[in-house]
C-alpha cells in the first residue's frame, strides 16, 4: 500500500514537471505576450 | 458607455514614470508592479474595475511612451493597440492620458496625438500635489478648453482625484471623438493632404490619418505598417518633397509644430513659482550624482544592503528552520516507518525547507531594493552607470534591465523592449542573466553561511555580506565584459547618447512597498510550493529506489551512504562526477548541480534531500551544519572547503540555469530559429565562463596554497 501511495505521489509530481516544461516550451513559441506564471518575475 | 456595448474598454497611456501603474492599480485594485523611473511596464496588462453604476470597465495599461514615434518595440506596442492595428487586443473605446503634472509641457506632445486619434480622450493630470509644492499652478479649466477633453487632477498614490476620474471616462465615452486643436500653415496642409487621403483609403478615421501623416514625415524608415500600405511609401516621399519645397524640414516638421502649440498652450494654463532655493531633491542629487562622491555613495549603499540581508536575516531563518523541523518531526511521528515517512520527511520537508528557510533574506533584499527604485535612487545609478555603459559600447537604458536582472531575469529581458537599437537591445538581452537573481541567493546565502566565517571587518560590515556583494558585483562587471565583447565582435554598432529623466527624490510610499515586497514573497513560496516541491519528490525518489541489498555487517552510517550511493541518484550522480571532479566537487554537488538546470533554488533543495535521505540518526542539523560536518569517506578529511565553496559559488554566478530565462530569451531575440539561436550561444557562453572560472578558482586556490 506504502509503495502504491508512494507510486503516485512521484508520477504525479513527474507529470508537473513535464507539464511546467512543455508549457516554457510553448512559452518560447509566442511571439507576444508576457511569461509564463512560473519563471518567477510576477509579470 | 458607447451603444450598444456592455464594457467600457479604457486604455491607459502616458510618459514614462508619469504614475500611470500606480492609476492602473488604484483604478483596478490590482497590484502590478511600480517603480520610481522609466520603463517599469513594458508590455500590455489589463484589469477591470466596476463603474458607478456597476458598469463593466476593462483597463488596459500600456507601457510608457515619450511620443507615438514608434521607435522602441515598446512605443509600437502602444500605437498598434491605438490605431486598432493590435489583433490580439481590443480598441480602446476611451483613451486615458496620464500627464505629469510638474511636466506638463513635455507630456502634451503624446496628448497632442493621442487626441487625434479618433477616440474619445480622458487626461489625469498626475502627482497634482508634487506641482503645488513645487510651485507649478495649472489652471484646469482652461486646459480643458485648450484640449478640448475632459481634465481630471489626481494623486494615485494616495487614490485621491480616482472616482471623478471614473465619472470621466463613462461621460467621455459618450462625447465626439476630439480633434487636433491647432491648424498647420496652408502650405503644409496641402503638401499632406494625398498622404492624409491614402491612409484614410487604408482604413484610418480622417483625424488619425492626420496624426499619422505628421508621425510618418519624421520616422518613415522605422516604420513597418508603410511596407503593407499599397502606395503609402510613395505619398509619404511626394509630401516630404512638396514640404521642402514649401521651405520646411519633413523630420523635424511634428515636433516643431506642436511644440509651438505646447508653448502657447502652457503659456495659458500653467505658471510657475519662481524658486530662488535649491530642493531637497537638488542638494542630494549634489551628492549623489558627484563624480567622486556618487560612486562611492552607490558602493556604500550595496554593502548596506548586502550586510544587511546578513545581518537582519539569521534570527528569522533560525525560527523558520525550527518550526519546519518541528513539523516535519511531528508529521513524520504521525507516520509509520516506511517510504511514505521517508518520502514525507526526507524528500518534501528536507527537500522544501531547505529552500523556505531563505524567505526572510528574499524579503529584506526587495525591501531594499525597493526602497531604492521608488525613491528614485535607482535612476541617479543608471545615471552614474551611463559612462561605464557607454565605454562598453551599451546604451544607457540597458542599466534598467540589467537592474531588473537582480530580481529575475525574465523581466530584465522583457525591460530591454525600452531600448530602441536591436543590437543594443540584442547584446543587453545577452548578458542579462549574468545579473545575480534572486534564485541565486539561496545558494549564495548556504554556501557563504557555512564557509563564511562572519569575521567582522568594519564595524557594522562583516567577511559574510562582503562576500555576497562580492558575488553581486561580479556578476555585474562580467556582464558589462561580455557586453564590450558582443558590441566590437556580432553586434558593432554606434554608441548612442542616452537622455535619461531623473524623477525628483520621493519617500517610497509604505502600501507601494509593502505590496511589491509581498509579491516578491509570495512568487517565492509559489516557487517552492509547486516546481521545487515536484523536483523535491522526484528527486527523493531518484535517491531512494532501486533498493540496495546493503551489507549488514557496516555501521548505519555506511549503509546508508551504500543505498545512497546505489540508487538512480548515486549512479547518476557516479556518471558527472568525472566532469565536476576538476572543480573539487563530489557527486553529489554534481548531481545537485544538474538538478538546478531546471531552477537554481533546486541546488539546495537536492542537497537537503540527499542529507535528508542519507540521515542516519534523525540529525535534525540545518543543512549548512551537515555540509561543515561532511567527510571525505576515503581521506577523513571535510569533504566541503571554503575554497570549493566559491568556486561553487561563481559557477553560480555564471551558469544559466533557468528554463523560463532560456524561453524568453528565444522570444525576444526573435523567436524561430534566430531565437534559439542567440538563445543556445547564451547558455553555451555562460555554461563556459561558470565552468572555466570555477576551475581557475579552485586551481588557482590549490596551486597558491588556500587547500582543497
Amino acid at each position: 500500500m506504502d509503495l502504491i501511495i508512494v507510486g503516485t505521489i512521484v508520477l504525479a509530481a513527474v507529470g508537473f514537471i513535464a507539464h511546467r516544461a512543455w508549457r516554457t516550451v510553448v512559452a518560447a513559441r509566442k511571439p507576444k505576450g508576457g511569461c509564463g506564471d512560473d519563471c518567477g518575475c510576477g509579470h | 458607455m458607447p451603444a450598444g456595448k456592455t464594457t467600457l474598454r479604457v486604455a491607459i497611456i502616458g510618459n514614462p514614470n508619469t504614475g500611470k501603474t500606480t492609476l492602473f492599480n488604484a483604478l483596478t485594485g490590482l497590484r502590478q508592479r511600480v517603480g520610481n523611473f522609466a520603463g517599469v511596464t513594458v508590455e500590455r496588462v489589463e484589469g477591470n474595475f466596476r463603474g458607478p453604476d456597476g458598469q463593466h470597465v476593462a483597463v488596459l495599461d500600456l507601457p510608457g511612451s515619450y511620443s507615438l514615434s514608434a521607435g522602441s518595440p515598446d512605443e509600437q506596442i502602444a500605437l498598434d493597440v491605438l490605431l486598432g492595428r493590435d489583433r490580439d487586443r481590443w480598441r480602446p473605446d476611451v483613451v486615458l492620458v496620464v500627464m505629469d503634472a510638474v511636466h506638463i509641457d513635455r507630456n502634451l506632445f503624446l496628448a497632442s496625438q493621442v487626441i487625434e486619434l479618433g477616440v474619445p480622450v480622458v487626461v489625469a493630470l498626475n502627482q497634482f500635489d508634487v506641482a503645488e509644492v513645487e510651485g507649478v499652478a495649472i489652471d484646469v479649466p482652461e486646459l480643458i478648453h485648450e484640449l478640448g477633453v475632459p481634465v481630471v487632477p489626481t494623486v494615485a498614490k494616495r487614490g485621491e482625484g480616482i472616482e471623478p476620474l471614473k465619472r470621466a471616462l463613462f461621460i467621455a465615452a459618450t462625447l465626439p471623438a476630439p480633434s487636433r486643436q491647432f491648424a498647420l500653415p496652408q502650405a503644409a496642409t496641402e503638401a499632406l493632404a494625398p498622404l492624409r487621403e491614402c491612409l484614410i483609403a487604408d482604413g484610418l478615421v480622417p483625424s488619425a490619418a492626420a496624426m499619422e501623416a505628421l508621425r510618418l514625415l519624421g520616422s518613415p524608415k522605422t516604420d513597418a505598417h508603410l511596407k503593407d500600405v499599397p502606395g503609402l511609401a510613395a505619398s509619404l516621399a511626394a509630401a516630404s518633397d512638396a514640404l521642402r519645397a514649401a521651405g520646411f524640414t519633413p523630420p523635424r516638421f511634428e515636433s516643431e509644430v506642436r511644440y509651438r502649440w505646447i508653448g502657447e498652450v502652457t503659456a495659458r494654463t500653467v505658471t510657475r513659482r519662481v524658486n530662488s532655493g535649491r530642493s531637497l531633491s537638488d542638494r542630494i542629487d549634489a551628492i549623489a550624482l558627484h563624480r567622486i562622491y556618487g560612486p562611492l555613495l552607490f558602493l556604500l549603499v550595496m554593502v548596506l544592503v548586502f550586510q544587511s540581508v546578513f545581518s537582519w536575516a539569521t534570527p528569522l531563518m533560525d525560527a523558520i528552520e525550527l518550526v519546519i523541523a518541528a513539523a516535519g518531526r511531528a508529521v513524520g511521528s504521525l507516520l509509520p516507518p516506511g517510504d511514505l515517512r521517508s518520502l514525507v520527511v526526507d524528500g518534501v520537508f528536507a527537500g522544501v525547507g531547505s529552500v523556505l528557510v531563505f524567505l526572510p533574506q528574499i524579503a529584506i533584499l526587495f525591501t531594499a531594493i525597493g526602497l531604492l527604485e521608488h525613491s528614485g535612487y535607482m535612476s541617479r545609478a543608471a545615471y552614474l552607470m551611463d559612462r561605464v555603459m557607454r565605454r562598453v559600447g551599451l546604451h544607457g537604458k540597458s542599466f534598467i534591465p540589467m537592474l531588473s536582472g537582480y530580481a529575475c531575469a525574465v523581466p530584465g529581458i522583457m525591460a530591454t523592449r525600452t531600448i530602441e537599437d536591436p543590437k543594443d537591445r540584442l547584446a543587453t538581452i545577452m548578458v542579462v542573466p549574468l545579473m545575480s537573481c534572486s534564485a541565486r541567493l539561496p545558494v549564495y546565502t548556504l554556501l557563504i553561511g557555512a564557509f563564511v566565517p562572519p569575521i567582522s571587518l568594519i564595524p557594522g560590515v562583516s567577511l559574510q555580506g562582503m562576500t555576497m556583494l562580492v558575488m553581486y558585483l561580479l556578476g555585474t562587471f562580467v556582464a558589462l565584459a561580455i557586453a564590450a565583447v558582443f558590441k566590437r565582435t556580432l553586434l558593432k554598432g554606434p554608441v548612442r547618447p542616452m537622455i535619461l529623466e531623473l524623477p525628483p527624490f520621493r519617500w517610497p510610499s509604505p502600501r507601494s512597498l509593502a505590496v511589491s515586497v509581498a509579491q516578491r514573497c509570495q512568487l517565492f513560496l509559489r516557487r517552492a510550493g509547486t516546481v521545487i516541491l515536484a523536483l523535491s519528490i522526484v528527486l527523493w525518489a531518484l535517491a531512494t529506489y532501486p533498493k540496495a541489498q546493503v551489507d549488514q555487517s557496516l555501521s548505519v552510517a555506511a549503509q546508508q551512504e551504500q543505498q545512497l550511493e546505489h540508487s538512480i541518484l548515486g549512479r547518476i550522480g557516479h556518471g558527472i562526477e568525472p566532469f565536476v571532479r576538476p572543480l573539487g566537487y563530489d557527486w553529489k554537488i554534481g548531481v545537485s548541480i544538474a538538478a538546478s538546470f531546471a531552477a537554481r533554488e533546486v541546488f539546495v533543495s537536492t542537497m537537503g534531500t540527499i542529507y535528508g535521505v542519507g540521515d542516519t540518526d534523525g540529525n535534525d542539523a540545518a543543512l549548512q551544519t551537515r555540509l561543515q560536518q561532511e567527510r571525505n569517506p576515503v581521506t577523513g578529511k571535510p569533504a566541503y572547503t571554503p575554497l570549493i565553496a566559491i568556486g561553487l559559488m561563481v559557477f553560480y554566478v555564471f551558469a544559466l540555469m533557468c528554463m523560463s530565462t532560456i524561453a524568453v530569451t528565444v522570444r525576444e531575440a526573435g523567436g524561430g530559429r534566430i531565437g534559439w539561436s542567440w538563445a543556445a550561444l547564451q547558455f553555451g557562453y555562460m555554461l563556459g565562463l561558470a565552468y572555466g572560472s570555477a576551475w581557475v578558482v579552485y586551481a588557482g586556490g590549490k596551486a597558491l596554497g588556500f587547500g582543497g
